[in-house]
């Protein structure tokens, strides 16, 4: 017996399929709802192409003559047909098997993607409170040297004011010193003075004492007189002695104590002179800190927006990845329609074997097209099949298409 | 306080993605990946609302929110969040007593949305 050539469509199909299933698996287009209606086609064409129906009038699918020879051809050799048709479950099987692969690849890099996002999202979220509590630092720390130079500022005005004061104070005392001085100074003459009257005095009494010794007996009165005023003017001339020393001492005293009063004053404008370059530099210090806080809250506020950002990016990649789930029960409906084809082919093959190939044995293609149609869960799955199979015209990229239901409902 | 928040879902991807969207969004949340799972937790909590996906391999959402309704969370508000468009089963979910139908994939900002007008002051 003569083996029937595998007509050129089924083939052309099978092909199809699998170049279909390649596009499916390529990572880019995971997710694009285009490929899986390709695929989910070039299954059902296969299906269709692969063996005859009963009734194929609901499916867009038409065979040519030629085609329905070729099906004959093959009808008429059972063992070559029985052959191509059980040489589809391993087939399926691979495809099953990539498909599942691809499904837990996706999920695996969904996850992974939403694993990452959120510790970098964690991340920017630590770094942001860490920034915002080095700023509530610095501020304080700013207020503390805005405290600081405040202070200082009423302790300069303070000094200022009491130095004030007191400079008046020890120039009052410095001339009330100076003063003094001046008169006791002013005694000096009056000291040169007594000593002339004494000297004059002294020589009074002398010659006094010389006349007395003259006069005799009658002037023995008059010389003790004399001795006694020549005595009295020599105690007057060491007490006008003692004067002079007296006044010299409290002259040099004053001069010391407005020399000392003088020195205190240069140290006091010292300590003001001091006290201002220090306040000075602290306020220098506080402006420059001032600067750098604002630089740091300037900071602050552009890592607040780029965490706000990157907070927001995360948010929209966890709900892209919820695309995973969609396409995987996408792949299911494609897994169950491949596992309705084995069993179709199955089916037909058994058939064969016990040479029983009657059409009513095979389940209708409407029936396992219905039964994959049943497992839609998507408007997008019923909207490509009413396109493919019925023939509908359907708007693929509506939001409000037939039968469409509201994404968000509460009832 | 946080509100909080309790998800179904078999989808690890999914169950990370709310979880992930709702605790930025300054919720507390657990998750179940089956509903069987769910069911039991749920006999010992109380959230103050629950997120449940409809399709699922091992329990249907419908029949979940069914036993939740005839068990401890009779008053528990309930949304479900699915890839399913049949007007037959969002109506069976109303039915049954679910508060409100969404519909994957939803954003960030529409799902807090939803959550604080149903949970005021979240």
């Amino acid at each position: 017996m003569s083996r029937n050539p595998v007509p050129w469509r089924s083939w052309f199909f099978v092909l199809l399929t699998l170049l279909l299933l390649l596009v499916y698996l390529t990572p880019q287009l995971l997710g694009q709802h285009s490929s899986t209606a390709l695929l989910a086609l070039g299954l059902v064409a296969c299906g269709i192409s692969l063996w005859p129906h009963r009734n194929h009038a609901p499916v867009k699918v038409e065979t040519s003559e030629s085609d329905q020879q070729d099906i004959l051809g093959l009808q008429q050799t059972p063992s070559a047909l029985q052959a191509l048709l059980t040489s589809f479950s391993p087939f399926a099987s691979l495809l099953n098997a990539h498909l599942g692969t691809t499904t837990r690849m996706a999920e695996n890099a969904a996850t992974s993607i939403m694993e990452r996002v959120l510790k970098v999202n964690a991340m920017s979220e630590e770094f942001l409170e860490n920034m915002n509590r080095c700023q509530e630092s610095t501020r304080e720390i700013q207020k503390d040297a805005e405290e600081t130079v405040a202070t200082s500022h009423h302790l300069l005005s303070e000094m200022t004011t009491y130095r004030g004061q007191r400079e008046e104070r020890q120039q009052r005392q410095s001339q009330a010193v100076l003063d003094i001085a001046a008169k006791v100074e002013s005694f000096t003459p009056l000291i040169e003075i007594i000593r002339n009257v004494t000297r004059q005095t002294n020589l009074l009494a002398l010659n006094a004492a010389i006349e007395a010794a003259r006069a005799g007996e009658a002037g023995r009165g008059f010389a003790v007189v004399a001795d006694e005023v020549r005595t009295l003017s020599n105690q007057i001339e060491e007490a006008a002695a003692r004067i002079e020393d007296s006044v010299h001492l409290v002259s040099s005293t004053v001069q010391h104590q407005v020399t000392l009063l003088d020195e205190a004053n240069a140290h006091t404008q010292d300590e003001m002179m001091w006290l201002e370059n220090i306040n000075q530099s602290v306020e220098s210090l506080s402006e420059q800190f001032k600067i750098s806080v604002k630089a740091l809250g300037d900071v602050s506020n552009t890592t607040s927006d780029a965490v706000g950002y990157v907070r927001n990016s995360v948010l929209a990649i966890l709900s892209h990845n919820q695309f995973q789930d969609i396409a995987r029960q996408q792949i299911e409906r494609v897994q169950e329609g491949l596992s309705l084809a084995e069993e179709r082919f199955r089916t037909i093959s058994k058939s064969i074997s016990h040479h029983d190939a009657d059409a009513d044995a095979v389940p209708d293609l409407n029936d396992v097209i219905e039964s994959l149609r049943q497992g839609y869960t998507m408007k997008e799955q019923e909207d490509i099949h009413r396109s493919l199979v019925q023939g509908e015209e359907v708007d693929f990229g509506s939001l409000h298409g037939k039968d469409k239901l509201p994404d968000i409902e509460l009832f | 306080m946080a509100k909080f928040i309790y998800i179904v879902d078999d989808s690890l991807t999914m169950l990370m993605s709310l979880r992930g969207t709702l605790e930025l969004s300054g919720f507390q949340v657990e998750t179940a990946d089956n509903p069987h799972a769910a069911l039991q937790r749920l006999s010992s909590i109380k959230p103050d609302l629950i997120i449940t996906d409809i399709n699922m391999p091992q329990m249907d959402g419908l029949e979940l929110i069914q036993a939740l309704r005839a068990g401890s969370q009779r008053f528990t508000p309930i949304l479900t969040l699915t890839t399913e468009s049949q007007g037959a089963k969002r109506d069976e979910a109303k039915r049954l007593g679910a508060t409100g139908w969404l519909v994957k994939p939803i954003s960030s900002a529409d799902l807090t949305a939803v959550i604080r007008k149903i949970l005021p002051g979240a």
